[in-house]
């Protein structure tokens, strides 16, 4: 039977330290994702996963349960990217994902149905997702961040990121208007080249 | 509703009540501007989808229980062997003190009734400790045959002739010495087989490296050197 966050987190703070493997097994992969997007590259997510969770570890009895776990490892998460971010005095690198050539990734496809066209493709936006999301503002980037991939509702980033409900809406909804300007921008950039080249060649 | 985000953005992320939503529909049936907005941002969160993670292995080493180390792991090398050391002494010292404390005449005196004419007399001659064995001799022979048969078992053996005297002393010597050797061979497998069970690695230093160093005392080299032989000799 597969134990709850608060099951285990009791075990752990009783001294069980397989229960605290248990919980970062559970949620190593999305904290890593909170923070590769967050600030953009491997390796800096990658130690910030692993203060975050000796953070955690070192304040289980300091944790009280008021709020879900998940939450609060979230919540110390987003502080040691914040504290990254101020550190390096500069906005989160755009790492653009290697082997962007078409023969290179075509081993590389989410599904079989999927074309190597499609792939380039979705590479792209990728890439242009990152960069539109690394020019905005901490907090937008923040919001989406939760709400789109970690699906927290407004009441729960709000309670994380200790602000005003209407706060996390609006921030949300700016983020997601200039994101939208800016990918429309880029995909007629890139459709207006694509022509270039056809017409070109 | 076209300056009210906060509703349209619940609607976006289904996070309005049934009664709500029912409200933007309508809504959005009649407004052009916000069906616009709508459609953008779900395209925006459709675009989103595409940014994916690279995978990694785990970046976390987890947590091992800490053995609980032997407690003997904490005392110093040195000071089993100067433990070792001790108990060996310490039974030395016992066997000799055993030896000089109940020397062989002792042990002849506990033979009952020769015992007492040996220890009134040490310094007799042979000549006269003859005569005078003749004469209990004869006083002990007149005694018995003036009693009863059952009584004659114990007269003859009492009778400890110069020969029987040596060949018993050396006995006892003999004896004694096999004692203290078999007492010295206990006390040496004993502590080998204590700083064994110790710690592996230290036997195998105590046996190439601190005892062919001669680092170890003497008694203590003695003793591990009989307790490998005996451990070769099985």
């Amino acid at each position: 039977m597969t134990r709850t966050d608060e099951e285990l987190v009791a075990s752990a703070t009783a001294g069980d330290l397989e229960a605290f493997n248990q919980l970062v097994s559970r949620w190593e992969r999305p904290i890593y994702a909170l923070a590769y997007r967050t600030l953009g590259r491997e390796e800096d997510a990658r130690d910030v996963v692993q203060d975050a969770f000796l953070r955690a570890f070192r304040g289980l009895r300091g944790f009280k349960g008021e709020a879900k776990f998940s939450s609060w490892l979230y919540r110390i998460t987003l502080n040691l990217c914040r504290d990254w971010i101020r550190r390096e005095r500069r906005a989160p690198i755009v790492q653009v994902p290697e082997g962007t050539d078409p023969i290179d990734i075509a081993d590389d496809q989410a599904a079989p149905t999927e074309s190597v066209e499609d792939l380039v493709a979705r590479r792209e936006m990728s890439a242009a997702v990152s960069r539109a999301m690394a020019e905005l503002p901490e907090e937008q980037r923040t919001a989406i961040i939760l709400k789109e991939y970690h699906g927290l509702t407004f009441q729960e980033i709000a309670d994380m990121l200790n602000c005003p409900l209407s706060t996390v809406k609006t921030r949300l909804y700016q983020g997601l208007s200039v994101l939208r300007r800016r990918l429309e921008r880029q995909q007629a950039a890139d459709a207006s080249l694509r022509r270039a080249t056809w017409e070109s060649s | 509703m076209c300056d009210e985000r906060e509703r349209l953005l619940d609607y976006l992320y289904d996070a309005c009540d049934p009664a709500e939503r029912r409200r933007v529909d309508a809504h959005l049936s009649g407004c052009e501007t916000c069906r616009e907005e709508l459609s953008g941002l779900r395209a925006v969160r459709l675009d989103l989808q595409s940014w994916t993670v690279p995978d990694r292995d785990s970046v976390w080493k987890p947590f091992v229980p800490r053995r609980v180390p032997s407690w003997w792991r904490d005392v110093p090398a040195w000071t089993l062997a100067a433990a070792a050391s001790v108990m060996f002494l310490l039974g030395m010292g016992g066997g000799l003190l055993a030896r000089l404390v109940a020397p062989p005449v002792a042990v002849v005196q506990q033979a009952p009734p020769v015992a007492p004419v040996l220890q009134a007399a040490p310094t007799l001659t042979a000549a006269q400790a003859s005569a005078m064995e003749q004469r209990v001799l004869t006083a002990l022979i007149a005694r018995l045959d003036a009693q009863p048969v059952a009584a004659h078992a114990q007269p003859a053996a009492l009778v400890l002739t110069p020969v029987m005297k040596q060949q018993l002393e050396a006995q006892m010597r003999a004896l004694i010495a096999e004692s203290e050797l078999r007492q010295r061979q206990a006390i040496g497998t004993a502590m080998f087989k204590v700083m064994g069970d110790a710690d592996k690695s230290f036997v195998r230093r105590a046996q190439f490296n601190t005892f062919r160093n001669q680092e170890l005392p003497q008694t203590v080299q003695w003793a591990m050197t009989q307790a490998l032989m005996q451990q070769g000799g099985r």
